[in-house]
């Protein structure tokens, strides 16, 4: 059980459960916020590559908004991944 | 008489409360005085006027029925109305008559024909008391008598018609001045007994109904020395009479030609039970473990093991069919039988199972001369190798003459009594020496204590011959022999669900059977094969679609009829109880369950009486006690005996009984009858309170849209709808319609579907009545309000069928203007529920579709400007499908239309939704913004909810990057004035914000009981499009 004052957190799991209900409604706001929490959580491991794949092509849908700053990281972090 | 009734009649019933409070019943009402009404509370001098001078009233009328009925005025005036205790019930009546009595009057002296009455009258008492009849009433020389009334038995028609022949039989032996003759005429059916009427001599049992009309109008049609029995009685009879066809009457005064029966004499039969089932066994059904241990006793027995089964059971268990599938299941090996069938009509005759036994194996008839059954005997004795001495006993036994064939034996009777036993005894031995024996001994709780005595020794005979011994019996016998090692004690239990099923399917065969009407079934007959099978087929024979009515509420209706075949057996239950018959008819009324507490106050008995009839009603298995969370309850233990307690009640008391419930439900169980308004509401229709029931059943109804049971509620409205016809037609009832029908639009949507035509049914008559109503503008508004509720409470599943039921109408309609906001609203739910890309589709259809200016009055008639409240909702749309840079533009267009249309509700919307947009992006400047416009304009005009998101969005945006508390506790109490509101609809987004703001601050502990209180929200109200956001949108 978590400690009365522990932040919570969501495990990878949870994040993918989200991205996937987010993608279902086509929201893809709420999914790029999910899928950058995710790829963060995964870097360094085996999934880190294809979360940073999933992560790219969320990014590519978007056509406006490019400097929104969930957009910005989302991109920071693709780039600091391919350096 | 109901107190407040009587109140609210005076035009005084804003003293109900206060009567009730100083326990103000019937009773007392009548002596109150100025005091009296003074201490209770009656300020006004008029009204205290009017009050007195209502009593005085009702005092006289208390003393006229008084003195009327020559009682004491404490009996008469108690409650309710002289004829309360009269009952509907199943009676066979019988009219008998002398034949030929105005000839005779003319021809005697009428001293003598004064003799002659006398004596027939005497005769008529005599054997009619015999068989437990009851004489309600001479006429000269006609009289009428009952059975099933005042106490019913469960052979009632079979007692009747023996009574009947025995009549006949003892007229025409009648020692009188000239030879009479008698005609009897029977029939059954239901009829209401009333309360005694006038007193002393002239005292009369009267019954309303067709029933005794028939009897009479029988008796006129049968031969002289003949009982004519109706089909009803025969259907009772089974074959348990030989009969004569007398074809199809026409009779005076009865609508259709009835077809009559002569009885001839009593049938030769072997078993009741066979004899009652002349048209063949319903195949056995979930026996299979007690077949095969009466299988493996025989087996033993014919070892020459001898074996005893004691197989007992309640009614009906199916005691004797099994007897009868083991005689089946043995027939083909070689073996001897012996059955004794007791009777209920004997249970004092001597060895009577024994003595019937005898004469149809000596194969005796109605014709033989008692030479002849001497001589039968003689044949039948051979067998047996008989010793003379027991030949003479046994014949003396069947009461035949000695003439001379057999010893004379001088025995005292005791001694007589021992030697008969011994020599039955002895034919068991010598019987059972050749061939194993099969010994069925039924009905044993009616044995008489002479067969009993016999029955004992040969329980222990049997132990060294080839015998299996089965006796069957009900709870109520205890048999004395348990214990030993020989007898096995069998108790037949109840049916399973899928027992009952299969017992259906076979009593149905290849007719159709509604499975609405075989669930009542299942219900009703508590895995009784033989209620089973009796309803089923009485089910069948009525073909009744309403049947399936019946259990809703838990009140029995008179719908589906207890079977008649039944209907004897569970009346005499009943009428055995005593005083406490009246309470489990009030309990019936009740419901299948009840607590003793809404007992206590729906009767006029006394707390402490009620208890006891309680407790005695448990004794005598008709109740059984539950104990709930906080009151003792009681429930019936079997459904029919329900049914014929409330069916024995006249519609007259059944309505004030139903009508008392419904007023206590409602008075002191407030709790119940919001929960369960159907209950409340089914009380107020039985009880005919018509417009009460239907503003219950729109209760019900509501409150079973909102728990998505929509077939329930379909069901509720259409009652409504059912209930409003039988009131007076005009404005009010047709604006209640209409409501009704804008309510159960949206049940129907979401059972049948749009497309049904019941829902297109529903609607264009809704259309009807609002142009009859002088007001065809007002479909559509109605529609659109109960939209707009449903949706600021956040319940989205519920909103998703009205705006659809909104939209289809609109395209009945035809109507494009409809079509805007039907689209819009419609943009709206799907948005909410979750489904983005949908949502933007119908947004954007309605705006395509807006038409300016025409378009522009639906401004004032539906809250807001159409096209600018679907910009509002269509900025969100294309945010979460990541078009932000235009959903951006889209906010600020819309906002600056609603800026410069001026219409508050159209700007406050727009704000509210431009505000979660900014929320949405997550851009504090912006909220802030907004917030702060939403709060200013809101406060103007007093608009609560607004103002109260304003406030919290406002306080979140302080809280952030700021140590005081205070604004996180205004986020919350605002947050709870809206849930208190029942403005959920904003509540699961804010609690999101909430619950960023608290982790912004490193305050984890309240954190996961927001989210928790949020996901819970989303999942009740389907509130899908946060779901995505929720836990997300806090921790990313």
């Amino acid at each position: 059980m978590q400690a009365q004052n522990e932040a919570p957190e969501l495990t990878v799991l949870e994040f993918r459960r989200a991205v996937d209900i987010a993608l279902a409604q086509d929201a893809i706001v709420p999914a790029l916020r999910a899928m950058t929490k995710l790829a963060l959580l995964l870097a360094g491991s085996s999934e880190s590559s294809q979360a940073l794949v999933q992560l790219a092509q969320i990014v590519g849908r978007f056509s406006e908004g490019l400097e929104s700053s969930d957009i910005l990281m989302a991109n920071e972090l693709l780039h600091s991944a391919k350096l | 008489m109901d107190v407040g009734g009587w109140l609210r009649s005076l035009g005084l019933g804003q003293y109900e409360a206060a009567f009730r409070k100083n326990e103000i019943n019937e009773r007392v009402l009548p002596s109150l005085t100025q005091e009296d009404l003074k201490e209770i509370g009656v300020g006004p001098v008029g009204h205290r006027r009017v009050l007195l001078d209502a009593i005085a009233t009702l005092r006289a009328e208390a003393n006229a029925k008084a003195s009327s009925a020559d009682m004491p005025p404490s009996s008469r005036t108690r409650g309710t109305p002289p004829d309360d205790r009269a009952e509907r019930r199943q009676v066979t009546v019988m009219f008998s008559d002398l034949v030929g009595s105005t000839a005779l009057s003319a021809r005697m002296d009428p001293e003598d024909l004064r003799e002659v009455i006398s004596v027939y009258q005497k005769c008529v008492t005599e054997t009619v008391a015999r068989f437990g009849g009851f004489v309600a009433k001479f006429m000269g020389d006609g009289v009428l008598i009952y059975f099933g009334y005042p106490q019913a038995h469960e052979d009632d028609a079979e007692r009747a018609v023996r009574a009947g022949l025995a009549l006949i039989a003892a007229v025409s032996d009648l020692k009188t001045h000239a030879p009479l003759q008698a005609r009897v005429g029977i029939a059954t059916g239901l009829v209401v007994v009333g309360d005694l009427i006038g007193s002393g001599a002239s005292q009369e049992q009267v019954i309303v109904g067709e029933t005794p009309n028939l009897a009479a109008r029988l008796q006129s049609i049968a031969e002289p020395n003949s009982v004519a029995i109706a089909e009803s009685t025969r259907r009772l009879v089974g074959n348990l009479f030989e009969l004569g066809d007398l074809g199809a009457k026409d009779l005076k005064g009865i609508t259709a030609p009835v077809r009559a029966w002569a009885a001839l004499r009593a049938a030769s039969v072997e078993s009741r039970f066979e004899a009652m089932h002349a048209s063949g066994l319903t195949e056995l059904v979930g026996r299979e473990e007690e077949i095969e241990l009466l299988l493996r006793r025989w087996s033993k027995a014919k070892t020459g093991e001898g074996q005893v089964v004691l197989l007992s059971g309640e009614p009906g268990i199916g005691k004797s069919r099994l007897t009868a599938a083991l005689l089946d299941r043995v027939a083909g090996e070689p073996h001897a039988r012996l059955r004794y069938f007791c009777s209920p009509q004997h249970t004092d005759s001597a060895l009577y199972p024994i003595i019937s036994q005898m004469e149809r194996a000596a194969g005796f008839t109605h014709e033989d001369t008692a030479q002849a059954k001497l001589d039968k005997l003689d044949a039948l004795l051979a067998q047996s190798f008989t010793s003379h001495q027991d030949a003479a006993l046994l014949a003396e036994m069947l009461s035949l003459p000695n003439d001379g064939r057999y010893p004379t034996l001088q025995l005292m009777p005791q001694q007589r009594r021992q030697k008969t036993l011994e020599a039955l005894a002895a034919q068991l031995a010598a019987l059972s020496q050749s061939k194993p024996m099969l010994m069925i001994f039924e009905d044993v709780h009616w044995i008489d204590p002479t067969s009993l005595e016999a029955l004992t020794r040969t329980v222990d005979q049997v132990r060294t011959l080839g015998v299996l011994l089965v006796v069957t019996f009900r709870p109520e016998f205890e048999p004395q022999w348990i214990g030993q090692p020989h007898v096995t004690g069998l108790t037949v239990s109840r049916l399973g669900h899928r027992e009952i099923a299969a017992m259906i399917d076979r009593v149905v065969g290849n007719k159709a059977l509604a499975a609405s009407i075989r669930q009542v079934i299942v219900e009703r007959t508590d895995g009784i094969p033989l209620f089973i099978e009796e309803m089923t087929k009485a089910v069948l024979e009525a073909g009744g679609e309403e049947a399936a009515q019946r259990s809703v509420g838990g009140i029995p209706s008179a719908s589906v009829a207890v079977p008649a075949s039944l209907h004897a057996s569970l009346m005499g239950r009943l009428d055995r109880l005593g005083w406490t018959k009246e309470l489990a008819q009030i309990s019936a009324v009740l419901g299948p369950e009840f607590s003793q507490e809404l007992l206590t106050l729906v009767t006029d008995m006394p707390p402490l009486r009620v208890e006891q009839g309680l407790k005695n009603l448990v004794e005598m298995d008709f109740l059984v006690r539950r104990h709930g969370k906080s009151s003792v309850g009681y429930a019936f233990r079997h459904a029919l005996v329900q049914d014929v307690a409330y069916s024995s009640l006249l519609h007259s008391r059944r309505r004030l009984v139903h009508g008392r419930v419904a007023e206590v439900l409602r008075e002191t169980f407030p709790h119940i009858a919001e929960s369960q308004p159907e209950v409340v509401a089914r009380h107020m229709t039985e009880a005919r309170l018509l417009p009460d029931a239907v503003k219950w059943w729109r209760k019900a109804g509501h409150r079973s849209v909102r728990a998505s049971s929509n077939p329930e509620a379909i069901e509720h409205f259409s009652r409504c709808l059912q209930l409003l016809e039988q009131l007076t037609e005009g404005p009010d009832r047709t604006r209640e319609e209409l409501e009704i029908r804008i309510d159960l639009g949206v049940p129907l949507f979401g059972s049948v579907g749009y497309m049904a035509p019941e829902f297109a049914a529903n609607f264009n008559r809704a259309l009807e009545l609002s142009r009859e109503s002088n007001d065809a503008a007002k479909l559509f508004p109605a529609l659109w309000a109960q939209w707009t509720t449903t949706f600021s409470s956040g319940d989205m599943a519920t909103s998703e069928m009205m705006s659809l039921n909104f939209l289809r109408g609109a395209e009945l309609q035809e109507s494009r203007a409809m079509l805007v906001i039907g689209h819009r609203i419609h943009g709206m739910t799907t948005l909410s529920r979750g489904d983005v890309r949908g949502a933007r589709r119908e947004l954007e259809r309605s705006l395509s579709l807006y038409r300016d200016p025409d378009d522009n009055d639906l401004t004032y008639l539906y809250g807001q400007n159409q096209r600018i409240a679907a910009l509002s909702y269509l900025c969100l749309a294309m945010q979460q499908l990541g078009y932000l840079d235009q959903a951006l533009a889209l906010s600020n267009q819309a906002i600056a239309d609603a800026t410069a249309l001026g219409h508050f509700n159209t700007q406050g919307y727009c704000l509210a939704q431009v505000l979660r947009l900014h929320m949405l992006r997550r851009d504090p400047a912006s909220i802030h913004k907004t917030a702060q416009e939403l709060a200013v304009l809101s406060e103007q005009h007093s608009a609560t909810s607004w103002s109260l998101v304003a406030r919290i969005a406002l306080a979140l945006t302080d809280a952030a990057g700021s140590v005081d508390t205070t604004p996180l506790e205004t986020v919350r109490t605002g947050i709870q004035e809206l849930q208190s509101r029942g403005w959920n609809y904003w509540v699961p987004w804010l609690l999101l914000e909430e619950a960023r703001a608290l982790l912004a601050r490193r305050d984890y502990g309240p954190v996961k009981r927001r989210l928790d209180e949020a996901q819970r929200l989303i999942e009740t109200n389907d509130h899908r499009l946060v779901s995505q956001n929720c836990t997300i949108c806090v921790l990313t």
